[in-house]
């Protein structure tokens, strides 16, 4: 059963999938349903013995083609309406115990390729208005499946925290006729001290407004980047390495490889980037770890009351990112 | 609701659309090998004090 139920106090969808309790929990590596099928053995969800990179529907969606009728009446005050979409899973590498840290620059590259691919193939459905990548990495997100992989959600409306960022980001428009996350990234910059890294195309830093004591955003510095359909050669090459750079800095920070949620902001696909000049295309890291062994948990400021509490500094942290090398676990 | 998105610049890349037996859409992508790039491409970082602002 799925279904998108209306929040109204949060003025929010909330999805429902019930389906998804039975989705696969840490199989052993022998019935790793991300792998190659290999002649004679456990037939996986790929069913090929070798291939670059795979992108399939998920077996146990939240959203899907052609869902099912609501398995709930709706009220006029709280709304029911059938879970229309897609979710599908991005196998970055045939290697199981892989991260994405570890891939060669070329192969983040193609992945990059891959994303901008499925943002604009999904993004052409008539019933998706936003399409979400991401990658929850380790156990300690939640991760079932060991094996490097993320996701992406092709939702019938946009996610209430990004219908927040694009809220302020066109009333700063509308205010100064300038882009928001631009602004900020000139403050940044002229500051310097929570900027982690740079290139030609984007500038990674731990936020003056950071809510985890390591999150980083790599933002583009084009002007008109809303969204991966946007960008040359040269800007996804240049992604790809300072995606690399990061994931090997988080590797360094504490002797393990680091969990974390990745997630790429990009404009809607309800309009082109013309119709959002006053977005720019970004990605967030939200690590789960504090220190080497404390995890920061969303609790009850956090999740009660969305007033983050962040225990550190960004320019500390910054620093500290900053003076990493790069480096796989 | 509608794609106004403008077309990715060309890459080397394939992708082979199949139809798993329940249905799913599967999507193989490869890669085929091109020429060599700039040495220099990928190799753009700058430090903080580098930045050109």
């Amino acid at each position: 059963m799925s279904e998108l139920r209306w929040h109204p106090i949060l003025e929010e969808w909330v999805i429902t999938a019930t389906h998804r309790q039975d989705r696969t929990f840490f199989p052993p590596p022998d019935y790793n349903p991300l792998a190659p099928t290999k002649p004679g053995g456990f037939p996986t969800e790929i069913p090929a013995p070798d291939y670059d990179i795979v992108v399939f529907e998920n077996k146990f969606p939240s959203l899907r083609r052609d869902p099912p009728a609501p398995a709930v009446e709706g009220t006029e005050l709280m709304p029911v309406r059938p879970a229309d979409g897609v979710c599908e899973v991005v196998v970055y590498t045939p290697q199981a115990d892989a991260t994405l840290a570890e891939l060669p620059l070329d192969k983040i590259e193609h992945l990059i390729w891959v994303w901008t691919d499925r943002f604009a193939e999904l993004g052409a459905r008539p019933e998706v208005e936003y399409v979400f990548i991401f990658e929850n990495k380790g156990r300690e997100i939640g991760v079932t499946l060991a094996h490097p992989h993320g996701q992406i959600y092709a939702y019938p409306f946009i996610p209430p925290k990004l219908q927040t960022e694009l809220n302020a980001a066109k009333k700063h428009w509308d205010k100064t006729g300038r882009n928001l996350f631009l602004d900020v990234l000139q403050q940044e910059l002229e500051d310097g001290r929570r900027v982690v890294v740079q290139n030609d195309s984007f500038v990674a830093t731990v936020p003056f407004f950071a809510r985890y004591p390591y999150e980083v955003h790599i933002t583009a510095r084009r002007p008109g980047a809303s969204a991966l359909t946007d960008m040359d050669r040269k800007e996804q090459r240049d992604l790809a390495t300072i995606l690399k750079t990061i994931l090997g800095k988080y590797d360094n920070l504490f002797g393990f490889s680091l969990p974390y949620m990745m997630v790429l902001h990009q404009r809607p696909t309800t309009g082109g980037a013309d119709e959002f000049p006053h977005y720019q295309f970004h990605i967030e890291f939200y690590p789960p770890y504090r220190t080497k062994d404390k995890l920061k948990y969303l609790a009850g400021s956090e999740s009660g009351a969305g007033a983050y509490i962040n225990d550190t500094l960004a320019e500390e942290k910054a620093a500290e990112l900053r003076a990493l090398e790069p480096q796989s676990a | 609701m509608n794609s106004e998105n403008s077309a990715p610049e060309p890459v080397p890349m394939t992708k082979e659309k199949t139809v798993k037996e329940d249905g799913r859409f599967l999507y193989y992508y490869s890669f085929p090998p091109e020429a060599p790039q700039p040495p220099d491409r990928g190799e753009s970082e700058k430090k903080p004090e580098d930045a050109d602002v």
